[in-house]
């Protein structure tokens, strides 16, 4: 067995809202709001509702192989050559996807607190970080999730109410101005940015020590980060109105530079950016742990520890080398990365899962 | 016993054969190898079993043989082995030398060959526990363990009698988990004291003791303690796996155990809690814990220890609720102070300035103007001297220890500010942070604590609160991986049990904890029947 840990169904819940929050705490509300507007808060209700449905598909795929990663199953479904190919897509994508996180973090921290610091440094700090935890497996990894998250939902929540004194409703108003059509663009954002993604968890739930509750866990977790995400939007659209929001590269620290309370609490965004650390470590994580798993089933090795060393100098560079600058990283995430995500965020699974009922495979038919 | 002898006597042959001319040196002083009297039967005759005993006692100024004529089968002679300061001298010439050379003659009482040894170990000797062997190895462990051998002409068994009785330190309240109430006794460096002191708290026939002998030349006696039943079966076979595991010439304190029988040994974190209260013991058995006592320390182990546990002290139990948790909340709150307090400060003072309220760094700024050092090395400078301080008060003797706190409240705290080399607020931060390590109620902890201090304030003055959230990220992942004898370290946070949280989060009443920690006593959790929340008794039976 590559992995001997378990996890429960609980824990999964919470990585997923973790994994959720990951790197959209910060960038999500400008990108939604740069399509959506004053509407962004709509928009984020509908790719809720529409995010459970990717969730549910790949999860629905896992279900009918339980104790099997996507690689594993791949094979089964699509045949040796296809399905080694459908393997490859998503262990790339997840390598891609760490990277791109890598990299956020690292114009993040450059932009904001590290500013004298080469990039490079604070991206190495947290890949060692990341590698260090996943070479203790996926066990662990649901461990220390659990240890910070708590923390994190609570300062999120006292972040929201410090913001209050802020908030004017008229920013929101007024709705749906410019049709349909902005706020439906906007939801396919959240779409492809974060809920395509959780596609990754197809490499976790295997190990789950009740293979039956794996998709009412994942679909939990989506709804609770979700929810979360939206009152996020909600806030900055609510503190900032539309306009600033989208200027703004990331406008949630500045909601939280204008939180000021009787002249003590000033200028907190520096708790902003720790939490952002955390979760920002949990995403990678996921992220890695899928890549030198998938790497190691697809090489048919017996265990993926060996992998992790090179797979965090791959990564690194990786995220080094993926942008040029800064503009190029916005254009590749509002333009590419939906359709791309989307491959094996949902194409993929979506394919798998039909080809898989129509091949009558898998030990369990899935309702409907 | 036997098995432990014999793992000795094999490892000091390996030794033999690699010398043989040291052998031969030495064989005037030692004739036999404890090889040989480990099979040797005792003998017939008595003047070859001395000739035995000489060869490999006779040469210690402690070890007393008394030869005398028992007043049974023809007069036969006997001879009692003792090592002077082990035994007590009153109940050998009482009960076993005069029965046996007056008693028995006066009684009339004679015998044939046949029965002598009958005779003798149920008619003559009057001491309590007698234990017969057939074998000098056996013989030879028990004088060395504080029993008397006696050996008698014409007889192939010797007879070791417990007449165990030495200088013992009497039962004081441990000085380092002292409490305000709660009961005052600790233990002390005799096992058998320590054993009794469980018991007494515990009278049920499912306490277990059992026995392991460690150390080649210590012979040390390991106890391990727990309630059958309440202890996972898998968990005490699993200590006692490990504890015979070890081989080793001596084991001289309870933490020469622990650093064999950890989980992870390049760990920071102590994985197994120690104390020198049986009432800690008692409450942790109660739990489903194993306790290992060891003799010649009054130092008991108690594992499985996950974290949660180092933060509980007993007192908290024995407090009203309410109190005790608050008080676990600022224990909690002290704990991470301890750890980061002083690598918040490097770090906000050197890189997020404008965290800062704006009154306070200014006048934050007043009084650093004049120092000529960063935030870091002045925080090390603090640090170190404190460490310094703490560890010369602990070392000095009682009158000096007060010079030098006078030196360390006046001339670190006052003098090194007018100097300018370090700033108020610094002395401050330090203080609180030493007053914070102080609180925890497990020593151990507090250490690594004190430990990890110092990379953390490094990480903070290199990269700010980034660098100290790596380093909090480090632990964490750290500790998740962490087991304490199989159970997760963090157990009852993460994995979280609901259930836990009672004893966790808050202290709740006695009637309201009905279960064990989940993962520690996960067959038999339930340790009180249900509904017994205390009321006022219902007035006249009327409703309302």
């Amino acid at each position: 067995m590559m992995e001997n840990g378990k996890i429960s169904s609980k824990q999964v819940t919470w990585m997923m809202i973790s994994f959720l929050l990951g790197s959209s705490i910060l960038l999500i509300p400008s990108a939604v709001a740069s399509s959506a507007k004053q509407d962004a808060w709509v928009s984020m209700l509908i790719s809720i509702v529409a995010g459970q449905a990717v969730i549910y598909n790949f999860a629905s795929l896992s279900m009918m192989f339980p104790g099997k990663t996507f690689v594993q199953y791949s094979r089964e479904i699509l045949g040796k050559y296809l399905g080694m190919l459908a393997g490859l897509i998503m262990t790339w994508f997840s390598l891609h996807l760490g990277s791109l996180v890598v990299r956020n973090f690292g114009d993040f921290l450059s932009a904001t607190v590290l500013q004298h610091t080469p990039m490079i440094v604070p991206d190495s700090i947290i890949v060692i970080l990341v590698a260090m935890g996943t070479r203790m497996g996926v066990e662990v990894l649901a461990r220390v999730n659990k240890l910070i998250i708590p923390f994190m939902i609570l300062l999120i929540l006292i972040i929201f109410a410090l913001g209050i004194p802020e908030m004017e409703f008229k920013r929101i108003l007024p709705v749906m101005e410019n049709g349909v059509r902005p706020v439906i663009a906007g939801s396919l954002v959240v779409i492809g940015f974060p809920y395509a993604e959780t596609v990754l968890f197809t490499m976790i739930i295997p190990f789950l020590n009740s293979p039956g509750k794996g998709r009412k866990a994942l679909v939990t977790g989506g709804l609770a980060g979700g929810a979360l995400l939206f009152f996020i939007v909600l806030r900055t659209l609510l503190v900032l109105g539309p306009a600033t929001t989208v200027r703004l590269w990331f406008p949630v620290l500045e909601t939280v530079r204008m939180i000021d309370i009787f002249n003590i609490i000033q200028r907190i965004e520096s708790i902003v950016i720790i939490a952002w650390i955390f979760l920002g470590f949990m995403k990678i994580s996921v992220c890695f742990y899928s890549f030198v798993l998938g790497l190691a089933q697809l090489l048919n090795l017996k265990d993926y520890r060996p992998l992790v060393l090179p797979a965090g100098v791959l990564m690194l560079a990786l995220s080094q080398l993926v942008y040029e600058n800064y503009v190029e990283e916005t254009y590749f995430a509002s333009q590419i990365w939906f359709p791309y995500a989307m491959v094996p965020g949902l194409i993929l699974p979506l394919t798998m899962l039909a080809v898989a009922v129509i091949r009558g495979l898998g030990g369990k038919k899935t309702e409907k | 016993m036997s098995r432990l002898v014999k793992k000795y006597m094999r490892k000091r042959n390996r030794g033999k054969k690699d010398s043989p001319k040291e052998n031969e040196k030495a064989g005037n002083r030692q004739a036999y190898e404890m090889e040989e009297l480990e099979k040797m039967p005792v003998s017939d005759r008595l003047a070859e079993n001395l000739d035995i005993l000489k060869g490999v006692l006779g040469h210690n100024s402690d070890v007393v043989f008394r030869t005398f004529r028992i007043g049974l089968a023809d007069r036969a002679e006997a001879v009692v082995v003792y090592v002077d300061g082990m035994i007590e001298k009153k109940i050998i010439s009482a009960e076993i030398i005069k029965p046996l050379m007056l008693e028995s003659r006066m009684a009339g009482m004679d015998c044939q060959k046949e029965q002598l040894l009958d005779l003798v170990e149920n008619s003559g000797i009057t001491a309590s526990e007698v234990k017969s062997t057939a074998f000098m190895g056996d013989v030879i462990a028990g004088v060395l363990y504080g029993d008397a051998a006696l050996l008698i002409d014409g007889l192939g068994t010797g007879l070791a009698i417990d007449v165990k009785g030495w200088q013992t330190r009497s039962i004081e309240e441990p000085p380092s988990e002292v409490l305000v109430r709660g009961p005052r006794e600790g233990f002390t460096e005799t096992l058998r004291t320590n054993i009794t002191l469980i018991r007494r708290k515990l009278r049920s026939p499912d306490l277990f003791f059992r026995d392991i002998q460690v150390g080649r030349k210590t012979n040390t006696s390991v106890t391990i303690a727990y309630i059958n039943g309440l202890a996972d079966s898998s968990l005490v076979a699993e200590v006692i796996s490990r504890i015979s595991r070890i081989d080793i010439d001596g084991i001289l304190e309870s933490s020469y155990l622990e650093e064999f029988i950890e989980d992870s040994p390049y760990s920071p974190f102590p994985q197994i809690l120690h104390t020198e209260r049986p009432d800690k013991v008692a409450a942790a058995l109660l739990e489903g814990r194993v306790a290992i006592l060891t003799d010649g320390t009054p130092v008991a182990l108690v594992a499985p220890a996950p974290f949660i546990t180092f933060m509980q002290s007993p007192e908290d139990y024995y407090e009203r609720y309410f109190l005790s948790t608050a008080i676990r909340w600022v224990r909690y709150t002290a704990f991470v102070i301890s750890l980061v307090l002083p690598s918040l400060y490097i770090a906000i003072t050197t890189f997020h300035q404008e965290m800062i309220p704006t009154r306070l760094l200014i006048s934050l700024a007043a009084a650093r103007e004049g120092v000529p050092f960063p935030a870091l090395v002045e925080a090390l400078l603090m640090e170190f001297t404190f460490e310094a301080l703490r560890e010369a008060g602990i070392r000095l003797p009682r009158a000096v220890g007060q010079a030098v706190s006078i030196v360390g409240a006046l001339v670190i705290g006052q003098a090194a500010i007018q100097a300018n080399i370090v700033s108020p607020l610094m002395v401050i931060v330090v203080a609180v942070t030493g007053i914070a390590s102080f609180m925890n109620p497990a020593f151990n902890i507090a250490l690594t604590m004190r430990l990890l201090r110092f990379p953390m304030m490094l990480l903070a003055g290199t990269l700010g609160l980034f660098g100290v959230m790596t380093g909090i990220l480090a632990i964490l992942i750290h500790l998740a991986g962490l087991r304490s004898f199989g159970v997760p370290y963090m157990d009852s946070i993460s994995p979280f049990h609901p259930g836990d949280m009672k004893d966790v989060a808050i202290r709740a009443p006695w009637w309201a904890m009905d279960r064990r920690p989940a993962d520690i006593s996960s067959k038999n959790r339930r340790r009180q029947s249900s509904g017994l929340k205390p009321a006022p008794p219902d007035p006249g039976g009327n409703k309302g």
